[in-house]
């Protein structure tokens, strides 16, 4: 009615539109230009704790004082924010990023390279925190967390890390909903429930993408030489000492699964660096080794097919079982018959090949490589030197020598231990004609310096020995523990023979592995003792299961898509293509369908359809009801133009309206309502 | 996007034919509903990128598996940015009538029917933010398009949006809605008030509101639209239902406000003359006619002041 606006005129009129929302609106803008966002309480914390939860595991290798900066940052910001107070000036954050990049640069020697790059990560991380004027900076720091989180993972993919992580993800996901709501909406605590449903109905398409989308093989580009320290394994020096040492770890160094019978003990040699150069001390790999060698095969044994996951080790050879028939793709054989990839094996890496025990081919040795295998620094080790001339100079063949030699080890009185007493002036002499104790290093190194010394080719090739069957997971783990060193010895029309001299020594080492070779005081690592205690199958349980986690997720790279993906018939890349589109757009549809089937039909709740139905039937005898009638007036004004409906008007109209707004509905009441409204002309 | 609102008048008549609100309800439908990536979006799209690359060049199959799954989230937040608009079901209120130069309201009804509450829906016109809300399940809430008036007449709402941007912010839905409401504007009142000399006046002036020497005449149940101040609060106070005192004015003739009285003025401006005078007088309690080029009014409290010249 017109003349109540006017006397309504005393209420103000609508304030003016809020002012223009664009996207990148403050969560809540405070007045002053350099002030933080007023971020509620809660997400700030929320987001706080997520950020160090995500930090903790990068902090136990990066250093300290990064770690320090990054925590006193993180405070600094929180308190900026909590407290309203301004924000730190332009040039005072332009400064401290420029001094805390000099710190990482000087500290790790380059800005690119993965552990650098994730101390800089997570310092941007932290001056961003510093910067939290608008919603665009928060969306930056939840990237940057992402991004930290990712980077995590090159470092680590075990199970629990995994987790870890995973929760990590759901905590960052839950701050990013919150975060994102609209400013007039908006609340205040991280969504975790939402973000825990999202991620679950994520999972089944990132399932999907994990098997199908292809995975080119890398790496684009060079990767940094960096990356991981503290990763033990062998390396490309050999100095005395430096195997045993290893074998303290009784880490995983790679498992295998073998197709078919698994090969006699004394087969599990695994060959890793051979090393040529020896300078008195250190045993070195030879650079020049790089040529590539053509596969061969000409043994005559059986060929033992079988598939290893390896660990990461940092150096770009793979292990293989004596002596590789195939090379895995990405890798090639070179001329001593080491497996080099072009990449360093910086994550775990599963590949399959062949080997045969008896595969040496009989070709001769041209003239400047027999000087490499015969190179001595000639003013050390004067007794071995001497005890080589004495072979020499009776005259012996290149067979006789290396007789010579093993029945030098065999018959005189060596030890086989991890403790060696230290040699102080010549390592060879010493453990040859004085101590006479010493380990797998010591053997080869001192068995090679006499073969060289009396003219017959040798060099030291450092691998792995044995294994242990794991019944649970039906594979094999090799440990650190199993590490070893021994040496070939080339003779004519033989070629590269290999020539262990712990097995002259110490027998057990190759039926028993280090656990049945050496004392009970010595300090063999828990796993790789021989005991049965439950401590012990229950972390064999463990590693079969970290094995099947190894060997078909984190292994699934290209070679093993491939096989997947031929498996299901999916050969080539088209129809790999399809395959993965159809798959994506089929559980997109599912989801659809699970998420909008509600929206379909909303099912609207009977009494009103019970209502609209009435009323459409008195719309087609003319009766229509306005919108802004109620059940009760409609149903008065039915009484008035329809007087013999207007009992079952007012009955419909009350049952109705008790419906609707009771809070208990009683279902009789809504039968009732079923009948009158059935009984509602036209039929 | 605002891109739309750049193409010619005739295309974006096309694009966004059909959905009409008016009195009567109409939900959002598949075929009205579109969604593209925000800002953020296109942000989280290009570190999934970055994500992917790392991920590829270390062969690093936990970190493909995080990318992957961060893709798989974004399209999840699609389809909740969907389902959060599909179904909504709008209606438009009559609006109020405004006088010019202040903003025309044209309230809009949403309904949920949905169990699901649906969160962060946004009114949107011309690019910029009017009014958003949350709605629960099986409730509605009003949100006001508004609207500036600068002459009297009629001002239609126009073309808006429904946005919404929940979950995640990373994409965002709309659906162009063409609200068919028309809203009355009243002349700008105008300046000067109501002088001391009037046509057709008896002595009785400045009135105010509390005070009249009017004789009382009786009371008559309470109509919707009576003055309160003329409210028979007393009876109230006794628990009966309200009455509304009434009294025969002493001045019977009352005022007349004359359109041909005011020279020197146009259209316009005699029209918010008039207006002022209209509603000075209201607020005054006073009677007065009014005499207009086509229609005269009856001098009467209360007229009816719709001025549709």
């Amino acid at each position: 009615m017109a003349c109540a606006c006017l006397i309504r005129k005393s209420r103000p009129v609508k304030a003016p539109p809020l002012p223009s929302m664009s996207e990148n609106a403050c969560l809540m803008p405070r007045m002053t230009r350099n002030q933080a966002m007023a971020l509620p309480q809660p997400l700030l914390l929320a987001l706080l704790l997520t950020l160090a939860a995500i930090l903790l595991p990068h902090a136990l290798r990066l250093p300290a004082w990064i770690t320090a900066a990054a925590l006193g940052l993180g405070l600094w910001g929180y308190y900026l924010n909590r407290s309203g107070r301004r924000l730190p000036a332009g040039w005072l954050r332009g400064a401290l990023t420029v001094g805390i990049g000099t710190g990482i640069v000087i500290h790790h020697g380059t800005f690119i390279g993965l552990q650098a790059g994730t101390a800089l990560l997570v310092v941007m991380t932290a001056l961003k925190l510093l910067e939290l004027r608008r919603r665009r900076d928060l969306l930056v720091v939840l990237y940057l967390g992402y991004f930290l989180i990712l980077t995590q993972f090159f470092h680590s993919q075990s199970i629990p890390s995994a987790l870890y992580l995973l929760a990590a993800v759901w905590a960052m996901t839950a701050i990013l909903i919150a975060v994102q709501q609209a400013p007039a909406t908006a609340t205040a605590q991280p969504q975790f429930r939402l973000a825990a449903g999202l991620l679950a109905q994520a999972l089944p398409i990132m399932v999907v993408l994990f098997i199908l989308f292809p995975r080119l093989p890398g790496p684009l580009w060079a990767l940094p030489d960096d990356a991981h320290s503290g990763i033990t394994g062998l390396s490309e020096t050999m100095t005395p000492g430096a195997i045993s040492e290893l074998t303290r770890s009784d880490a995983v160094a790679f498992r295998v699964e073998f197709d078919g019978a698994l090969p006699r003990r004394d087969q599990l040699y695994w060959r890793g660096p051979v090393l040529t150069a020896y300078d008195g001390y250190t045993w070195r790999r030879d650079s020049a080794a790089e040529t590539p060698l053509p596969i061969y095969d000409i043994g005559t044994d059986t060929a033992i097919d079988y598939t290893i996951v390896l660990q990461p080790h940092t150096h770009n050879w793979l292990i293989s079982l004596d002596r590789p028939i195939t090379a895995p793709s990405r890798s090639r054989l070179n001329r001593e018959l080491e497996l080099v990839t072009a990449s360093p094996v910086y994550d775990s890496r599963r590949y399959s090949l062949s080997s045969r025990a008896s595969n040496t081919l009989p070709a001769a040795l041209p003239p400047d490589q027999r000087q490499r295998y015969l190179q001595l620094p000639p003013d050390r080790h004067p007794k071995a030197q001497a005890q080589a001339q004495e072979w020499v100079a009776a005259d012996k063949s290149e067979e006789e020598i290396l007789e010579a030699a093993v029945r030098f080890f065999s018959t005189r009185p060596f030890t086989y231990t991890m403790n060696p007493p230290r040699m102080q002036r010549d390592a060879v002499d010493e453990f040859l004609f004085e101590t006479q104790r010493g380990f797998c290093e010591h053997y080869a190194s001192a068995f090679v310096v006499l073969l060289r010394a009396a003219g017959v080719p040798a060099r030291v090739v450092t691998g792995y020995m044995g294994g242990e069957f794991n019944n649970v997971g039906d594979y094999m783990i090799v440990r650190q523990s199993d590490a070893h060193a021994w040496a070939e010895v080339w003779l004519p029309e033989r070629g590269w023979l290999r020539a262990d001299p712990t097995g002259l020594v110490a027998p057990q080492r190759i039926e028993l592995g280090l656990g049945g070779a050496v004392a009970d005081t010595e300090p063999v690592p828990r796993m790789a003792r021989g005991d049965n205690s439950w401590g012990r199958q229950l972390r064999l349980y463990w590693d079969a299961v970290n094995q099947r986690w190894d060997y078909w997720v984190l292994g699934y790279g290209p070679e093993l898509q491939q096989q997947v993906l031929a498996r299901l018939g999916l050969v080539d890349s088209k129809r790999m293509a399809t395959a993965l589109i159809v798959a994506v757009a089929t559980l997109l549809c599912l989801l659809s369908l699970f998420l909008l089937w509600e929206t379909r039909r909303a099912p609207p709740d009977e009494a009103s359809a019970l209502f609209q139905r009435f009323c459409r039937k008195l719309a087609r005898q003319g009766i229509v009801r306005q919108p802004h009638e109620t059940a009760t007036g409609f149903a008065r004004r039915v009484a008035d133009e329809c007087p013999e409906l207007a009992a079952k008007a007012e009955l419909i109209a009350t049952l109705y309206t008790r419906l609707r707004y009771e809070p208990t509905p009683r279902e009789q009441w809504l039968q009732r309502l079923r009948e009158a409204v059935a009984t509602v002309p036209p039929r | 996007m605002r891109l739309v609102e750049r193409l010619p008048e005739g295309l974006q008549a096309w694009l966004v034919r059909g959905d009409t609100v008016g009195q009567q309800p109409i939900g959002l439908r598949y075929r009205r509903i579109f969604i593209l990536p925000t800002r953020a979006g296109l942000g989280y799209t290009g570190m999934l990128i970055v994500m992917w690359l790392a991920a590829m060049n270390y062969g690093n199959s936990m970190a493909f598996a995080l990318a992957f799954l961060l893709a798989g989230l974004a399209l999840v937040f699609t389809l909740h940015c969907f389902r959060n608009l599909l179904g909504l079901e709008l209606r438009c209120q009559p609006p109020e009538p405004v006088f010019a130069g202040a903003n025309a309201a044209f309230p809009l009804q949403l309904n949920n029917r949905s169990r699901r509450p649906r969160l962060g829906i946004e009114l949107h016109r011309e690019g910029s933010l009017q009014e958003a809300s949350d709605i629960a399940p099986y409730d509605s809430t009003v949100l006001t398009l508004q609207r500036k008036t600068t002459a009297r007449g009629v001002v239609a709402a126009g073309r808006s949006r429904i946005i919404s941007r929940f979950p995640g912010g990373l994409v965002f839905a709309w659906s162009w809605i063409d609200v068919d409401s028309e809203c009355l504007v009243y002349p700008r009142p105008a300046d000067t008030g109501l002088p001391l000399r009037f046509s057709g006046t008896s002595d009785s002036l400045h009135k105010t509101a509390g005070e009249d020497q009017d004789d009382f005449h009786g009371v008559r149940r309470y109509q919707a639209g009576d003055p309160l101040n003329r409210v028979n609060w007393h009876s109230i106070a006794r628990g009966l239902p309200p009455q509304t005192k009434l009294y025969q004015s002493a001045a019977q003739n009352g005022l007349w406000f004359d359109w041909h009285r005011l020279e020197g003025m146009d259209n316009e401006q005699r029209l918010s003359q008039l207006c002022r005078w209209i509603l000075d007088a209201e607020e005054q309690g006073l009677r007065y006619g009014l005499r207009l080029p086509h229609t005269e009014v009856a001098p009467g409290q209360g007229a009816p002041t719709a001025i549709n010249v």
